[in-house]
């Protein structure tokens, strides 16, 4: 089974992803993706991009969102079919009304309530305790997506290349055991080459209203956020093959496609 | 108080100079040539050859008709102003506002100076007195106002003090030249019957101005302290905060000169304190008996108007004095002075605080002991790159303004430039497994890492670093790097940043 | 150990320490203070100023040598003054006998592993308490966990004085 990558972030999450749908989709069709993902933050906006770029270069879209909630870790959700898909969009709209133009605004309850037919996987922290171990709050949702998302639920690995990836995905690799929910690799992706992390670094600047200059730790440290080949994926998680493969299986399952819209 | 003046002339200076270092001349008649309008001439003559009716500007064959014996020197351009110059600022042990004005005499503003003497009388008389020690004859007079000080020293009796007040009783009888008026207009003045001060001193401005122009009413005004004149050319400019102690007895042992220090640290620091400043560089400049000038600098943290602790650094110097055969003036120059904010705020809250001025004055001792050593605070700077990511503080107070980073692993020492080291590492990027440092190999047993960090690209370009958190067999624990990736047959570059505890 | 309030004035003679690294042992890096220099007698000095100065709460000295006589001199003067002083000596020639309350002789150990996570664990460090007034010579083993040292007895040995290069902790 071959890595799929899951989590994208394209330049429709408002200055945060550097680079167009197509882009990504050409740099995943060059480097010998079949299928990928796009999972924008709390939108579907660039999905019609996508799906016509996957068309063009031949690659199998697999439509995604990454909800970003105020009272909880965010999850990336995969529709399974056209029932999830009319979930997902009601749950953004859900969203979208309870807050001004431009914003959404989403809740636990409201994941709760529109979660069928749907794939979650947990987005994972990015750092851990000074004693090495996963935060405390992050413990205790989880426990709770475990409940209330009982059969759909993945939890996210990742590696960030800031030094503690092996603790970090150790601790993350026993809590899935623990709970009993299988792993998957992730690549949190933010643009289609490593060239554009400069841009990337702009548009923090801009979202956060500082220069370059005083953006200080608000910056990645490094540029390891582009989309990666499917040899080097599976090399970073050599030592969780499985986490490897369970991407392929979220792919398979998910094989909703805005062509049954039409 | 008002403004009171004392002018030097030195009739004699160029032929004094010269007899000082050829007594064998002292009893002949000397004069200095020098080239005037394509024939020699006379530029200075001595009291002997001044007797035998001598004159400066007077061509040298006719001198030398008049007196055959007569001894000729030549004169080198600007000798005589590098001379006057020279005793000018000699002269600032005793004021220090000394001026040298176009027809060779010394200006000096001695106001507030003469009571460190004793007063006027013996003020002049020890300006006069180390004068002709040094083999100068010198006439000396002091007014209210340079003209008054000028005209006594010129064509006074020399010695005169002319109370406070407008100077116009004694100069009344000297002659008309005494106001420093241009030599065309003295001799129009003469032609015309007006000899003395007292011929023009009571006639109305106007008239004079209509017959003789602006320059007799505007030299009168300033003589008689009408119209203000100062001086504008000082030899060196004044530092406002300078005390200056003369001693009866010249010093020369370090505890007389610690005392003298402290003496004038007290006058110093109470005009600072009731300023609210403080002074942050201060020199001590000790004029010898011998005329010449030693001086010590000393520097502080943060301004200070602390007698004992700019006394204590100065003690830390006063071996590297000179003192020769003794120091009889000495001079105290505030050189750097800025606003001294009261120690009020704390540095730190809690128990244990920080005293500032403690502390701040222990610092200054530590640099005034060993200048080489260096006294460094730091404070957190947001940047990934591990060289950026501290800054110096700039002062023992300054807060930081972003939280200390907790997360990353750093290590207790750093090596600055990093020291390369030969690594075996599985490729491409896993953590080494050995590497070797001067000369031993260590084993490396755990590892954390990569932590990829990239140039920040708006301050540098450059390859990134992959650190490597690692631990050999014996517990000793290093943060070595790779710079850029891992290059197929090139050999990558390894090296020890820092060490942990 | 080191209070988390008040001033550490660190005298050494060389400038490698990094400040980021204070943070991992509890200390606020900006209130230390370091002081280098490059003369032996003149550290010795400035490290009796510091202890001498209230205003301190703690100096830390890193020395080569010091001997009897120097050694009683600070003690007597932080005896009056209350100011904590650390000397941390690196390959001394000779152990001598010194006038210090504690001396230390301090090892680092293979970090502690814990849950058998990957990579370098907890900092360990052995301390061999060399000497301590009205007390035995022993060792300790030191581990600084969730921010704490952690201190555990290994057991208590005869005193060997030992001239191992150590590494400065």
């Amino acid at each position: 089974m071959r890595y799929v990558a899951l989590q994208i972030t394209s330049n429709f999450s408002f200055l945060r992803g550097a680079s167009h749908p197509e882009e990504l989709i050409e740099q995943a069709a060059s480097l010998g993706y079949k299928t990928i993902a796009l999972t924008d933050r709390n939108t579907l906006a660039g999905m019609v991009r996508a799906h016509v770029a996957a068309r063009k270069y031949g690659v199998r879209l697999v439509v995604g969102c990454r909800l970003d909630l105020l009272d909880g870790p965010s999850l990336l959700a995969y529709p399974k079919n056209k029932i999830g898909y009319a979930n997902l969009c009601s749950l953004l709209s859900r969203g979208n009304l309870r807050a001004e133009k431009g914003k959404c605004h989403l809740y636990l309850k409201d994941v709760y309530a529109y979660k069928e037919e749907l794939i979650f996987v947990v987005v994972p922290p990015d750092t851990l305790s000074a004693d090495f171990a996963l935060d405390t709050v992050f413990l205790e949702h989880v426990r709770e997506y475990v409940t209330e998302l009982e059969g759909q639920l993945y939890l996210g690995l990742s590696r960030n290349y800031q030094g503690d990836d092996a603790k970090r995905l150790f601790r993350l690799y026993h809590l899935a055991e623990e709970l009993q929910i299988p792993v998957v690799a992730l690549g949190d992706v933010y643009y289609h080459i490593p060239e554009r992390r400069a841009l990337q670094d702009i548009l923090t600047c801009v979202r956060e209203k500082c220069t370059i200059y005083t953006a200080g730790f608000r910056l990645h440290p490094n540029a390891e956020r582009y989309l990666k080949s499917q040899e080097e994926m599976t090399r970073l998680f050599m030592s969780y093959p499985e986490a490897v493969e369970h991407a392929s299986q979220i792919a398979d399952m998910c094989r909703f496609s805005l062509d049954e819209l039409e | 108080m008002g403004k009171r003046y004392a002018v030097l002339w030195l009739p004699y200076l160029l032929t004094d100079w010269y007899t000082k270092h050829h007594l064998d001349c002292a009893d002949e008649p000397l004069v200095f040539t020098v080239q005037l309008r394509g024939r020699m001439a006379v530029s200075a003559v001595n009291p002997h050859a001044e007797q035998l009716g001598v004159v400066p500007q007077m061509l040298l064959a006719d001198a030398r008709a008049a007196v055959p014996q007569l001894n000729v020197l030549s004169d080198k351009p600007a000798r005589k102003d590098k001379l006057l110059r020279a005793i000018g600022l000699w002269c600032i042990r005793y004021t220090p506002l000394v001026a040298v004005d176009t027809t060779g005499c010394l200006i000096l503003d001695i106001t507030g100076c003469a009571h460190l003497w004793g007063g006027e009388i013996a003020y002049l008389q020890e300006i006069d007195r180390q004068l002709c020690q040094r083999g100068y004859q010198v006439r000396s007079a002091i007014a209210s106002t340079i003209g008054a000080a000028w005209a006594l020293a010129r064509y006074g009796i020399s010695g005169t003090i002319v109370p406070e007040g407008i100077p116009e009783k004694p100069l009344l009888a000297l002659p008309i030249a005494c106001l420093r008026l241009e030599l065309s207009l003295v001799e129009k003045l003469l032609k015309l019957g007006f000899r003395t001060v007292r011929h023009v001193i009571g006639l109305p401005d106007q008239v004079l101005k209509r017959r003789f122009g602006n320059e007799l009413v505007q030299r009168l005004a300033q003589t008689m302290g009408k119209e203000e004149e100062f001086i504008i050319d000082p030899l060196k400019p004044v530092l406002p905060y300078t005390e200056r102690l003369p001693c009866l007895e010249p010093i020369k042992t370090a505890k007389g000169i610690e005392i003298a220090i402290e003496k004038l640290l007290d006058k110093l620091c109470q005009r600072l304190i009731g300023e609210g400043k403080g002074v942050r560089k201060v020199k001590l400049s000790c004029y010898r008996i011998d005329g010449k000038i030693t001086s010590i600098e000393i520097g502080t943290n943060r301004a200070s108007a602390h007698v004992k602790h700019l006394l204590g650094l100065f003690k830390q110097k006063i071996a590297t004095l000179a003192p020769g055969l003794g120091v009889e003036v000495f001079v105290l120059e505030g050189i750097s002075v800025e606003d001294a904010t009261p120690v009020q705020e704390l540095l730190w809250s809690g128990e244990g605080s920080l005293d500032q001025e403690a502390l701040a004055e222990l610092l200054d001792k530590f640099k005034g002991k060993d200048p080489t050593c260096s006294i460094r605070r730091f404070l957190p700077d947001e940047h990934h790159w591990p060289e950026r990511s501290i800054r110096l503080a700039t002062s023992l107070t300054e807060k930081r303004m972003i939280a200390w980073g907790r997360d990353r692993p750093r290590p207790v020492r750093i090596l600055t430039p990093p020291h390369p080291v030969a690594v075996t590492a599985p490729i491409p990027d896993y953590p080494p497994m050995l590497f070797r440092y001067k000369g031993e190999v260590h084993l490396i047993k755990k590892a954390d890492g990569p932590e990829r960090i990239e140039r920040e690209w708006w301050v540098e370009q450059g390859e990134h670093r992959d650190y490597y958190y690692v631990e050999d067999d014996q517990g000793r624990r290093y943060w070595l790097f790779r710079l850029g990736h891992y290059q197929g047959d090139r050999s990558s570059n390894w090296y020890v940043h820092g060490f942990f505890a | 150990m080191i209070q988390k309030d008040g001033v550490v004035l660190w005298i050494s003679g060389s400038d490698q320490l990094f400040a980021p690294a204070m943070t991992s042992f509890g200390l606020e890096p900006d209130r230390i203070i370091f002081v280098q220099i490059q003369k032996q007698k003149d550290l010795l000095w400035a490290l009796e100023e510091g202890l001498k100065c209230t205003a301190v709460k703690v100096v830390v000295a890193e020395i080569q040598e010091i001997n009897f006589v120097q050694s009683r001199r600070l003690q007597l003067v932080v005896e009056k003054s209350q100011v904590t002083g650390l000397l941390l000596r690196f390959q001394p020639r000779v152990l001598g006998a010194t006038t210090c309350a504690v001396r230390w002789h301090i090892r680092p150990r293979p970090s502690y592993v814990q849950d058998n996570m990957p990579g370098v664990g907890f900092p360990v460090w052995e301390a061999e308490l060399l000497k301590v007034k009205n007390g035995q010579p022993s060792r300790w083993q030191l581990i600084w966990k969730q921010g704490n040292l952690l201190v555990e007895q290994l057991y208590k040995a005869k005193v060997s004085v030992s001239t191992d290069k150590r590494k400065v902790g």
